[in-house]
């Protein structure tokens, strides 16, 4: 834990790199550095535009997915908390699969409902949570039991309405490919005050690793702290999901892998595991746009598939 | 060596004092203590499983409020002396990914300490635990975690120590380390200790013993005026002692009989 500091500070090479593999590589072919400079000085090209606001997603997505993974386990003290245990991506994959039945594809209305739902999802979770009251296992228990009844009626709708299933199907298991710039940055922005919140208490939401009673003793408001930190990780993770879809993995690998290296102090490791969140994410699209020969594969076959053996590794590593 | 932080000029005449506390949970009574005053030095609290200890300790760190009653410490209310306050659970909660180092900052928060890694080095020096540095939590024996707490604890330099269940879980040679380190610890800082266990036999080495029974303070003062009888009326079994090297010592009469 000593000598990270040279990882750390590669981390936004590493980034950086597979920003410009994002903007250089897809199925339409290579473009060369030259004419990515050319277009970023004013020159026409639909297919680099295109690639910008896909990657530019990626990038968002995985920060936030990153971000609210982590702060989801520090804050629920529980290292295998992802962003989705609350019940919001089920709630925002509802909403989505709603408005595709109700409005068809239209981008906007997919967006807002996603949006929506997510945040009904986390308040009916955070609402049940205040209600019991006995500490994070309440919550958790709410948000799975929560994010079932919302599958439940998923698949109900889907079995109803079978012209929508193949969008659905793409949809629910996340993608990219269809961010558009104005839903982007709405997203960026809730990612941004997330983090932002993340970032100012970080020192409350460190104290949290310690225990409900060693926090309080030195003047942590434990519960304050906890709700306004699950309230802002949820935010940045509705916006990922009404985005690009619940992808899974990222939200919970890019933490761990970055705890696992790093250490815990959680200013260190809020930033090294959005780093790792946006470079996992932007390769997983980059493996994705390598293996789309039928139209589009969703993110998850890749995060999945490479997610499981790693996550696998790392609880060796953890000695669990 | 670790020096306390000092919050208050009249910090010598630092004292906790409690008065007409009661705290009633689920409509039962944990606590009920009518006066308790102690200053500086070395305090137990015995008692059996239930009697309170806890509760009262986490009142006096402010974790819990005081259900009616008076609580102050240097004459304030406790949450308004954190500063000063080292709290240590009887069991830890820690996030099991946190690393050792982890575990000391993290209890910095809030803490008018200037050089935060000058004082977590010392913290693990004092308490021995250098060769437990980067390891996780998780990966830690149940006594090296208590060290690692007890590391957390003092790496705050408290004036006023509410150590719950001190000894658990560590082995014998720990418990008269961990025992010397927070007695040294206490005689250099004018600090305020308080220490709930259930090793009896520990009672003649502190400056002051209570004995809480369903809430009720039944003794407090001196160890030497501690009897066999008390502690037989708050355990409700058989305690001899013996008298060694002109020291009391209790044991549970069914070790010797």
């Amino acid at each position: 834990m000593k000598n990270n500091f040279f990882l750390l500070a590669i981390l936004p090479l590493i980034v950086l790199g597979l920003f410009l593999l994002g903007l250089s590589y897809g199925t339409t072919g290579i473009i060369g550095l030259r004419e990515i400079l050319d277009w970023v000085k004013g020159s026409d090209n639909g297919v680099l535009s295109y690639r910008f606001i896909r990657t530019l997603a990626a990038l968002v997505v995985g920060a936030a997915l990153g971000s609210a993974g982590l702060t989801y386990q520090f804050s629920l003290r529980n290292p295998l908390a992802d962003p989705y245990l609350l019940g919001v991506s089920t709630g925002s994959a509802f909403g989505v699969v709603l408005a595709l039945i109700t409005s068809g594809p239209s981008p906007g209305t997919v967006y807002l409902y996603g949006l929506i739902w997510g945040i009904v999802a986390f308040l009916i979770v955070a609402g049940i949570g205040a209600y019991v009251k006995s500490g994070p296992t309440s919550l958790i228990v709410a948000g799975v039991s929560i994010s079932y009844s919302f599958f439940g009626l998923i698949i109900i709708m889907i079995n109803m309405f079978p012209e929508a299933q193949m969008i659905s199907f793409t949809w629910l298991f996340g993608t990219v490919a269809y961010a558009l710039k104005t839903y982007l940055a709405v997203t960026a922005t809730l990612t941004i005050v997330s983090i932002s919140y993340m970032f100012l208490y970080r020192r409350s939401i460190y104290a949290l690793i310690l225990g409900d009673s060693t926090a309080k003793s030195m003047g942590v408001d434990v519960e304050k702290v906890r709700l306004y930190t699950i309230i802002f990780a949820s935010l940045s993770a509705v916006g990922a999901v009404a985005l690009a879809g619940p992808i899974g993995f990222i939200g919970l690998a890019a933490p761990w892998t970055a705890r696992l290296i790093f250490g815990s102090r959680f200013s260190t490791v809020l930033y090294a595991s959005i780093m790792l969140g946006m470079a996992s994410t932007v390769a997983s699209d980059l493996i994705v746009r390598a293996l789309s020969f039928n139209g589009e594969i969703p993110l998850t076959a890749v995060t999945a598939l490479f997610g499981g053996p790693l996550l696998f590794y790392l609880s060796r590593r953890t000695g669990w | 060596m670790v020096r306390a932080v000092t919050s208050k000029d009249s910090y010598n005449d630092c004292r906790i004092s409690v008065e007409n506390l009661e705290v009633i949970v689920n409509r039962s009574r944990i606590i009920l203590i009518n006066k308790y005053t102690v200053g500086r030095g070395l305090h137990l609290i015995l008692g059996p499983n239930g009697a309170g200890k806890t509760t009262f300790l986490k009142i006096l760190s402010g974790i819990m409020p005081p259900g009616s009653g008076s609580v102050s410490v240097c004459g304030d209310k406790p949450r308004q002396v954190r500063d000063m306050i080292g709290y240590l659970p009887a069991l830890p909660e820690v996030d099991p990914l946190a690393t050792v180092e982890n575990v000391i900052e993290a209890g910095l928060y809030d803490s008018s300490i200037e050089d935060e890694s000058e004082a977590i080095n010392e913290a693990i020096r004092l308490v021995g635990i250098s060769q437990l540095v980067g390891r996780r939590f998780n990966t830690l024996s149940s006594g090296e975690q208590r060290l690692v707490c007890i590391a957390r604890v003092l790496a705050r330099r408290p004036r006023i120590l509410l150590l719950d269940e001190l000894f658990n879980f560590l082995d014998i040679s720990n418990k008269e380390r961990i025992f010397r380190i927070v007695r040294e610890y206490t005689v250099r800082n004018n600090a305020i200790t308080l220490v709930t266990t259930h090793e009896i036999y520990y009672a003649g080495l502190f400056d002051t013993v209570t004995v809480l029974r369903k809430g009720d303070i039944i003794f407090h003062g001196r160890p030497e005026n501690l009897g066999e009888k008390i502690l037989h009326s708050a355990y409700g079994i058989g305690i001899i002692s013996l008298r060694v090297k002109g020291k009391t010592l209790f044991l549970p009469r069914h070790l010797v009989e």
